[in-house]
């Protein structure tokens, strides 16, 4: 089947997890976004978006061992699953195919 | 190393869902942490709040949906929590509340009236008084300022701790000589106008400070950058920092502001920066600054020639100096300098105060503590109230109660169940409360008289909040306790046995609440008497006849603009022309212009007077800020002035235009100088000097108040504007019809004369008296209020206990009526109850009200704390009010039918 159609948050949240590797939980995750597009997001509307892709399948968390850095508390991890990365590619796939044919200057003008 | 703000972290933990909580916070606390090693404490704080109010609203909406998160569905339930039980008990509550419509409506009224109004004052208390300054480490800073032996030029100092501003001359020399701060800055305020162009010149309330200040409070710009040292230098100095306010006023929050230009008195300067919105008006006074310059200290204050006190210092201490060590090496300092200048510098002492204590000030701080002392007391007359209602109805529950005892609930149980009721009454009040202090804290912010500090300051917030739910904890437990108490430990026998009478309970129960009854009243009566000593105040004020007439007349400060590092220009010419066109403007009756301060203004001028040929009086040591004996008020006005403003002759002629430059010199005095100068002879035609030129006088016109109407008139002279040099002056118009109605037509006849110069603090002398005022009107309706809630809460009070008493004696009643009692007589055993129980309270609020009442002693004026008359009326009020309260039982038992009564037994 396939998959559903991803938000472009949502992209952002699964591509920061991929290059993040085996670092990615709610700190890291939300400063490689910032650093990349330079928006600020609210841990709180991090964790929204990152319960429904688990939900959706298409990331796995793990809780680490608490931590004394952070007062104690532990870490959630994030993975992608190989669900997330097929949606991640259907997703970009799709996007290409509405800009093909569109004329190089306003190609250019994006990057 | 800092930890997260608590309530935003409390917050964030209770919006979460529980399996997320432990990641969230602890992703939270890492990042914080981060923040805090790269921007500081302050700015790691603000992130982390900010975070917290943007993550609430999806925290929530994730909470409600989803209760647990993928990873933690898994696991198995917990189980149920202990606090089940709670939950049934707060059902229960409200279901027994409910049953109670008219018991739960005046119960929650009451305390919603109590807990807003404390609330609301608190809320002005805190943010004048208690809450800290917004600045890192503000513990660490103080203000530095000069002291004169002896008071200020206002007559004798009021708060012995008082500072006052700082001349440059000693702010240069305490710089180098000092060791004990970290840094020192310095600021003026100033009124600068802007000369756009094309455009009306504007006026901007500006602050002239020191770069060091912005270490001294550790502020930065949000946009731009902070001053530096060598923009203190004349011509670097053109450059402003804008405040948030001014700059989304003027320039919509533009963010490439910087490198723009202001045209200003002296020059285009260029903006360098924007202030945050906490950091740009530092002591939140108003009016509130628009625009931060350089302080430039001119050369001639760099000499010890002429005295200008109007330096505000302020200072960071270095770490672990105490004030008072600060206080003692400042006081060398100030040795030193006054040894090196003792003409000078005579008697002038340095002070350091906690910079808190400084702009608040003693009086005020005391005058905070008085309205939230007086509106407690309204809040513990409600919680009594509300004691003596549940108590009332603890009768009616008896038997419920002792079914639930019967039935094996434990007496924990019982007091925990009565209490949920009284804290759900606490809770929902306060949120009614929270909501009734809303808009009465708005009142108050607008009500408060000018210089209040930090008046922009007050709100709503976190800390006030918190307060308001404490209160409402503490309220229901405080009104909770006692019937709770009393009510778990029933007589099971008597109770369950006879539906309605438990005699022993009830004679207990009924001692109780007459106790809290006569509580109610004393508190009351300390209220009432407070309440009528503040109106007595305001009518004393009213009563006094200010010398002149006030309604209808128009007033605003002309001052041409100096050029810089030169003395204003002598314009006498121009302000004569303002005011001959002034006088032929339509709508406009007299016109006028004074030099030296109009009445209940702001400023004056003070010279010497002296009768040639007499010895003058002996002299003080002349220090700055001292008055000598022959010190007198002085103001040049144009001739129709005494007309304007309705002062009377009382003998001679008024100032008329033909005293000019080349005629003799001549002088008006007023009453209290011709009775100083010239007791028991005719003044007009005597010749005084003043300022060592020599003038006749040729009139007297009568006393008039001129700082405020309760200051007694002083001495005063007028002369002529036309001999005078004059570079400021007010302008006094007297209106025929509504003042304001003038105004266009003036400012375009000013703005024809003097181009460049807008009219300032335009304001009609009913609302310059009315400022004047302002503190004691506040007082007088605060009091006044809170007054007659204490007045009507404890009359349903007696009105409660009376009822009750005649419900409980309605079969001895009847048989006194059957025996042949009168209904006289029967009204008068039941009023005689009451009667008894007011009077025991006001003996005690009396007594109380006599001690104090002494702390408000310093807000009276014109009566005595102790006066009699205020006694009177307060005692007078309660008797009328429980006379009212009480009739309507007596009323009840007298019309009790025997028959009745009899037969029902």
């Amino acid at each position: 089947m396939r998959p559903a159609a991803l938000g472009e948050f949502e992209q952002c949240l699964l591509l920061a997890v991929l290059h993040l590797g085996s670092d990615a939980y709610g700190v890291t995750i939300r400063q490689e976004i910032e650093t990349r597009t330079e928006r600020d997001v609210a841990i709180g509307a991090l964790y929204t978006s990152l319960d429904r892709l688990e939900r959706k399948g298409y990331l796995r968390s793990t809780m680490s061992d608490p931590t004394t850095v952070r007062g104690g508390r532990s870490k959630r991890y994030f993975t992608i699953t190989a669900a997330g990365a097929t949606a991640l590619r259907e997703s970009r796939a799709r996007l290409a195919r509405m800009w093909d044919g569109l004329s190089a200057d306003l190609r250019r003008g994006r990057s | 190393v800092t930890r997260p703000p608590r309530l935003a972290e409390r917050l964030m933990a209770w919006s979460l869902p529980a399996a997320d909580r432990d990641a969230i916070l602890g992703d939270l606390a890492e990042e914080f942490a981060g923040h805090e090693l790269a921007d500081g404490a302050r700015a790691a704080r603000r992130w982390y709040r900010r975070q917290v109010r943007k993550s609430l609203a999806p925290n929530l909406r994730r909470r409600i949906s989803h209760p647990t998160t993928p990873a933690a569905a898994a696991l198995p339930l917990r189980r149920a929590r202990p606090w089940e039980s709670l939950m049934s008990d707060l059902r229960y509550a409200v279901r027994a509340l409910a049953s109670a419509p008219s018991f739960t409506l005046v119960a929650l009224l009451v305390l919603t009236l109590g807990i807003g109004a404390t609330t609301a004052i608190f809320s002005v208390v805190d943010a004048v008084v208690l809450r800290g300054l917004p600045f890192d480490e503000h513990d660490r800073l103080v203000a530095i300022g000069e002291r004169f032996v002896g008071g200020d030029k206002f007559g004798p100092a009021t708060d012995p701790d008082a500072l006052m501003n700082a001349q440059p001359q000693n702010y240069l020399d305490w710089l180098p000589a000092q060791k004990v701060f970290e840094s020192i800055g310095a600021m003026a305020s100033r009124t600068t106008t802007i000369h756009e162009p094309g455009g009306e010149p504007e006026d901007l309330t500006t602050l002239r400070v020191t770069a060091s200040l912005f270490d001294v409070l550790r502020v930065r710009p949000i946009l731009g950058h902070a001053f530096t040292v060598d923009q203190e230098i004349d011509g670097r100095h053109r450059v402003a920092i804008l405040s948030d306010g001014y700059w989304k006023r003027r320039y919509a929050a533009a963010p490439d502001v910087l490198g723009r230009t202001i045209p200003l008195d002296d020059g285009a300067y260029e903006i360098v920066g924007v202030m945050a919105p906490e950091a740009a008006n530092p002591f939140a006074a108003a009016p509130p600054v628009d625009l931060w310059i350089p302080y430039v200290i001119p050369e001639s204050e760099r000499v010890r020639r002429g005295h200008g006190i109007y330096l505000q210092v302020v200072a960071r201490l270095k770490p672990g100096v105490s004030v008072e060590r600060a206080q003692a090496q400042m006081d060398q300092v100030a040795a030193a300098i006054e040894q090196a200048n003792p003409d000078w510098n005579r008697g002038n002492k340095v002070g350091v105060r906690p910079l808190r204590d400084h702009l608040v000030g003693a009086k005020t701080k005391s005058w905070m503590l008085m309205l939230l002392g007086a509106v407690g007391i309204v809040l513990l007359i409600a919680c009594a109230n509300v004691a003596n209602l549940l108590i009332a109805r603890a009768s009616a529950r008896e038997r419920e109660v002792a079914v639930r005892a019967a039935l094996g609930a434990g007496r924990w149980r019982l007091v925990r169940q009565l209490l949920i009721e009284s804290l759900l009454l606490a809770v929902v009040s306060t949120a009614c409360a929270i909501v009734l202090a809303l808009w009465a804290v708005q009142v108050l912010k607008n009500a408060m008289p000018d210089g209040v500090p930090r008046v922009a300051a007050i709100a709503l917030n976190y800390r006030v909040l918190g307060a308001a739910a404490g209160l409402s904890l503490l309220t229901g437990l405080l009104f909770g306790m006692f019937p709770a108490l009393q009510l778990s430990k029933p007589d099971l026998t008597t109770s369950l046995k006879d539906g309605t009478r438990g005699a022993g309970a009830g004679r207990a129960r009924q001692r109780l609440r007459s106790a809290l009854v006569v509580a109610e009243v004393a508190l009351a009566v300390v209220l009432l008497v407070g309440a009528s000593l503040f109106i007595g105040s305001f009518v004393a004020l009213l009563r006094i006849d200010p010398g002149f007439r006030p309604d209808h007349v128009l007033t605003a400060w002309v001052a041409p603009r100096a050029e810089p590092g030169s003395a204003r220009p002598d314009a006498t010419a121009a302000f004569q022309d303002i005011v001959a066109r002034v006088s032929q403007t339509a709508g406009v009756a007299h016109a006028a212009m004074v030099s030296g301060g109009i009445p209940m203004g702001t400023s004056f001028r003070i010279s010497g007077l002296t009768v040639p040929g007499r010895a003058p009086e002996e002299k003080g040591p002349k220090t700055p800020g001292q008055i000598s004996p022959d010190a007198i008020s002085i103001k040049s006005v144009t001739p129709d002035y005494h007309q304007t403003l309705g002062i009377a002759l009382r003998g001679g002629r008024f100032i008329s235009a033909t005293d000019t430059k080349d005629a003799p010199r001549v002088v008006i005095i007023n009453e209290s100088t011709a009775k100083k100068y010239f007791p028991g002879e005719e003044a007009v035609g005597k010749i005084v000097s003043i300022d060592g030129t020599e003038m006749t006088v040729i009139g007297v016109v009568s006393d008039i108040h001129t700082q405020s109407l309760e200051i007694d008139p002083r001495p005063e002279v007028y002369l002529p504007m036309a001999q005078q040099r004059n570079s400021t002056a007010e302008l006094v118009i007297r209106t025929t019809g509504e003042p304001y109605g003038v105004l266009p037509a003036v400012k375009v006849v000013a703005l024809n004369v003097l181009p460049d110069v807008p009219l300032r603090t335009i304001r009609t002398m009913d609302e310059l008296i009315g400022k004047r005022m302002a503190q004691r009107r506040l007082n007088m309706l605060l009091l006044g209020l809170f007054g007659v809630l204490g007045l009507v809460i404890s009359a349903a009070g007696i009105y409660g206990v009376m009822a009750y008493i005649v419900s409980q004696r309605t079969r001895e009643i009847g048989v006194r009526i059957a025996l042949g009692a009168t209904r006289s007589r029967v009204v008068g055993l039941v009023a005689g109850n009451a009667m008894l129980l007011v009077v025991i309270g006001l003996v005690i609020g009396g007594v109380g009200a006599w001690f104090l009442t002494a702390t408000a002693k310093t807000f009276l004026f014109g009566l005595d704390a102790t006066d009699p008359r205020a006694f009177a009326a307060a005692v007078v009020a309660l008797l009328v009010a429980a006379f009212v309260a009480s009739a309507i039982p007596a009323r009840r038992a007298a019309s009790v039918d025997p028959a009745v009564t009899l037969r029902a037994e």
